[in-house]
């Protein structure tokens, strides 16, 4: 097996298409089939981003590691769980991760020694890693829109996604009546949405 | 719960900021309720996408190379064959023998016709052909055990019944009528012990059936459980269960 793979690493491109090329629905598709190229090729496209997810909900860079090795072994031992018909691989494997890391921050209650985000979204940011990043043009388009919302709303619902906190948790952490809580967290994702996925229609 | 209510509900939903008590009211909602089950799949994606505004950071080459090595290694069988129709999931072990070595015999005819169209993946191929001879090899063990599993009065029409060999650390449960779970949610099956709770694994039914293994060695050394349960968690599993069970298993014989 070891000698063979090795072999098989000079042409990768057997069948006329390299990997890094195919689109990710192909790769999970090649990956359930057991191909340990398509899996290293998801690896490379989306482990940076998996990582630097678990580590914001996290804090920490040594459990977001444990989580997004058991995010892609998941993937690889499971990847029938992603449905193609519900909606595109990358909404999937972050959804997948940020609730991983949610969980391990709640079944460890570190959430009490931790400091509350602040609600800020890094904006800047040259990593030349991002250039060439396939998923860069649609990271760019989703920290548009959540800086063109209002901050209240902004840390309403940035709370509650990073920071794994319920809409009465974050009204006990700002102080604020809870009606106020879930009226920003309503109002924001409305502009998101709006923000976000009309112009995915265009 | 009528739709205005649930709408009010729904991004908080998809953000996960919802509390336990409010989860239950608004997924009885959306079970019956495709219009809000639409706007639901909408807010999740936007939810998801707000993932990739992070500050991104590389992970360390170190991390590629055990996650990579790990994925190497020879896993347990990775089944995700149809338990065709077996209505009687708890009938003698016999009759499960017979349908497995069917549905066995199926899909070695099905891998070849793979193995022919796509050369590429001779190795996986391989790998499950070996996974078939271990499973032929399970069933026949002489310490295979099974015990019924009861579903709770919501999953009335489910059948199921879990299966396990102490000298293999195998187990796998094979489950009739389930039905698909809620959006965004999985069923995961539960290793209890004294009020501790070990995860095995989350799984989907299709069609309503579901035959899943387990690999029990990743349970702590020792550490024998009692009973065995089904519950419904989100996407990607939960580390200790959130909700009440489906499906539970009578006491595991000693």
């Amino acid at each position: 097996m070891e000698e063979q793979s090795g072999a098989r690493g000079q042409h990768p491109q057997e069948g006329g298409q390299s990997y890094s090329s195919l689109p990710d629905e192909e790769l999970v598709a090649r990956l359930m089939r057991g191909d340990i190229r398509a899996f290293e090729t998801l690896y490379d496209r989306y482990s940076s981003l998996v990582y630097s997810l678990a580590r914001k909900v996290l804090g920490d860079s040594h459990q977001a590691e444990d989580v997004t090795q058991d995010v892609f072994l998941r993937l690889w031992h499971r990847a029938e769980m992603y449905l193609p018909r519900k909606g595109p691989f990358l909404g999937w494997l972050l959804t997948v991760t940020r609730n991983r890391a949610t969980d391990e921050l709640r079944s460890q209650m570190r959430r009490l020694k931790r400091q509350a985000p602040t609600g800020e979204t890094n904006v800047g940011g040259g990593d030349d890693l991002l250039q060439e990043a396939h998923w860069a043009q649609e990271r760019e388009r989703v920290k548009a829109a959540l800086a063109a919302l209002p901050p209240e709303q902004r840390q309403a619902i940035e709370l509650a996604y990073f920071g794994g906190f319920t809409q009465q948790e974050i009204a006990q952490l700002t102080g604020l009546p809870l009606g106020t809580i879930k009226t920003r967290i309503r109002l924001g994702m409305r502009k998101l949405r709006a923000l976000l996925l009309s112009q995915e229609q265009e | 719960m009528d739709c205005q209510e649930a709408r009010e509900l729904l991004d908080s939903y998809a953000l996960g900021a919802l509390a336990e008590r409010e989860i239950h009211a608004l997924e009885e909602h959306l079970e019956g309720c495709s219009r809000c089950r639409g706007e639901l799949e909408e807010a999740r994606h936007v939810a998801a996408l707000l993932g990739l505004a992070v500050p991104i950071v590389r992970p360390r080459p170190a991390l590629r190379r055990r996650v990579l090595a790990q994925a190497r290694r020879p896993a347990l069988p990775r089944l995700r064959w149809l338990w065709p129709g077996l209505a009687a999931a708890s009938a003698a072990a016999s009759v499960a023998l017979a349908a497995l070595a069917l549905l066995l015999y199926t899909q070695v005819q099905d891998m070849r016709v793979e193995q022919e169209r796509l050369r590429a993946e001779i190795f996986s191929t391989r790998e499950l052909a070996r996974e078939h001879t271990e499973m032929v090899s399970l069933v026949s063990l002489p310490d295979l055990r099974l015990v019924p599993m009861f579903p709770s009065p919501q999953y009335g029409d489910a059948r199921a019944t879990y299966y396990w060999s102490e000298s293999k650390r195998w187990g796998f449960v094979a489950a009739v009528n389930l039905p698909d779970p809620p959006p965004g949610r999985v069923y995961q099956l539960w290793y209890l012990r004294d009020g501790e709770a070990h995860s095995g694994d989350t799984f989907l039914p299709r069609n309503g059936t579901a035959y899943h293994a387990f690999d029990l060695s990743r349970l702590p050394g020792g550490w024998r459980p009692t009973e065995v349960t089904v519950t419904l968690e989100p996407e990607g599993g939960s580390s200790q269960p959130t909700t009440p069970p489906v499906l539970s298993s009578s006491p595991l014989p000693r």
